[in-house]
């Protein structure tokens, strides 16, 4: 059973998420494909789940469990947390959602669908922001988050440079492929030579160990 | 008012043709009238009333209650005692153009402001509205895929004849929620309430100059049967796989039953 809590939270998402499509003509109209349609995603380390419901345009968000509402989803993607965190940061989410570590109930092409028509949309947050806040905190708030963005952005890019730096320094002292084979053949070639001087040392010990038994044997009938 | 003593008021038990209204031990006849009353004198202000009394908090419970109900686009629900229609209105987004919602209540003065809040809304076009008594309900069997009855079910005279009512009603498969005010668990958050509560009068004062209605809805909340009751009530109503869930610890629950 899902708390005040949750049931707050889920409802404050739902409320934004649907003046943000109600404003969006090409959000209605992309979340027109998905109509009557339901998706649960229950993650299993946590025991808990969410539903989104495509009814008139709108998104209905529910927290309560399919099992006991009795409210059957089209498709019910099954995961851990952590997996759940790695498909919404991956780009290829098809591609992960048919892996081992998801499992996937009801219609595939379904949840496809939900993942091209989320991509699709592109919420414009700042007239939501505006609502509440008004004009002239929105347009501080716009350019801050702009900037932020810019910054995340450039600093990505300078690591991804300075990464680039370290690793092209790096290659100059690692040995080359050509190299690493000669080496490796020069490595057989000693373990050869070795494997031969092993070989000649016992041949001689047991010459010598021969030798050895005869003289005894001949002093041995001497003195008899 | 109620006779009270130092550990509380004192009650009578009732017999067959004596019923609770609050603390009060009424003739049956009576209360319907009497409860008719208390509601038709907090009609025009019982949302506020409501949102002033639970925090706020009503609306998360019965937006539990709706994912609870199991409903798809196309179905039929009755939304008993629905009065001021705010379920009515959700129920009628999920059952969609082609499902039916009836709003119904024993209070005329109820229905009125439920009726206006859906044409305000525009959601008329598949929520039919009827007055009724909810211990006979005037549908045929098999009528519904869902009964809900939200807040409702403490101010009914009879209650075992009301269950029976919406048990015949239902379909085969289909199950009645009931979210009812309900008695808290921990001692702690039970006293927190019970001085809580003491001060709905006050409110009702202030906020729609009528205290004594709304010591009516105190005393009845008090005087309703706890979860586990509630659920043999419905078992004894032929209901089936009866389960109740608990919302602030008790001091609501929604009690779920299947027609089998």
């Amino acid at each position: 059973m899902p708390s005040l809590t949750e049931t707050f939270i889920t409802q404050t998402i739902e409320m934004l998420l649907n003046e943000a499509i109600a404003r969006d003509e090409r959000s209605k109209s992309l979340l027109k494909r998905l109509e009557n349609k339901s998706f649960e995603f229950f993650v299993t380390d946590i025991q808990k789940s969410i539903s989104l419901i495509f009814l008139e345009s709108k998104i209905t968000i529910r927290s309560a469990r399919s099992c006991e509402s009795g409210q059957l989803p089209d498709v019910m993607i099954s995961a851990s947390f952590l997996n759940f965190i790695d498909l919404l940061l991956t780009s290829d989410k098809t591609k992960k959602i048919v892996s081992k570590k998801f499992e996937l109930n009801g219609d595939a092409n379904l949840a496809s669908q939900l993942n091209s028509v989320i991509e699709k949309i592109d919420f414009r947050w700042d007239d939501l922001v505006s609502l509440v806040a008004g004009d002239i905190v929105t347009n501080q708030v716009v350019k801050k988050t702009a900037k932020i963005n810019k910054f995340q952005s450039e600093s990505l890019k300078r690591i991804a440079t300075n990464f680039d730096d370290f690793l092209s320094e790096e290659l100059k002292f690692t040995p080359n492929e050509n190299r690493m084979e000669a080496l490796g053949e020069s490595i057989d070639e000693i373990r050869l030579k070795l494997d031969r001087i092993e070989a000649k040392v016992l041949h001689v010990s047991r010459k010598l160990q021969s030798k050895n038994s005869l003289k005894t044997t001949s002093v041995v009938t001497a003195t008899r | 008012m109620p006779e009270t003593s130092a550990q509380g008021p004192t009650q009578k038990t009732p017999d067959e043709d004596t019923t609770h209204f609050g603390y009060e031990t009424i003739p049956k006849a009576e209360k319907e009238k009497r409860v008719g009353d208390v509601f038709r004198s907090v009609a025009a202000r019982y949302d506020i009333m409501n949102d002033i009394m639970s925090l706020g908090t009503h609306r998360l419970m019965k937006r539990i209650t709706i994912e609870y109900c199991g409903l798809k686009a196309g179905q039929s629900v009755l939304d008993l005692a629905g009065g001021t229609g705010d379920f009515s209105l959700r129920f009628s987004s999920i059952v969609g153009k082609r499902g039916k919602v009836v709003l119904a209540d024993i209070n005329d003065a109820m229905l009125a402001v439920g009726r206006d809040r859906i044409i305000d809304q525009g959601s008329s076009q598949n929520i039919f509205i009827a007055q009724v008594n909810a211990e006979s309900l005037p549908f045929k069997e098999n009528s519904f895929d869902c009964v809900c009855i939200a807040f409702g079910l403490r101010n009914v005279t009879n209650k075992p004849s009301a269950l029976d009512s919406m048990f015949r009603v239902l379909k085969p498969g289909g199950r009645v929620l009931i979210l009812e005010f309900s008695k808290p668990k921990n001692e702690l958050v039970k006293k927190t309430y019970r001085a809580f509560s003491a001060l709905w009068p006050l409110a009702g004062k202030i906020v729609a100059d009528d205290s004594e209605s709304y010591r009516y809805l105190v005393e009845s909340i008090r005087m309703h049967p706890d979860q586990e009751t509630l659920q043999t009530m419905l078992e004894d109503a032929n209901f089936k796989e009866c389960k109740y869930y608990n919302l602030l610890n008790g001091v609501c629950a929604i009690h779920i039953g299947f027609k089998p």
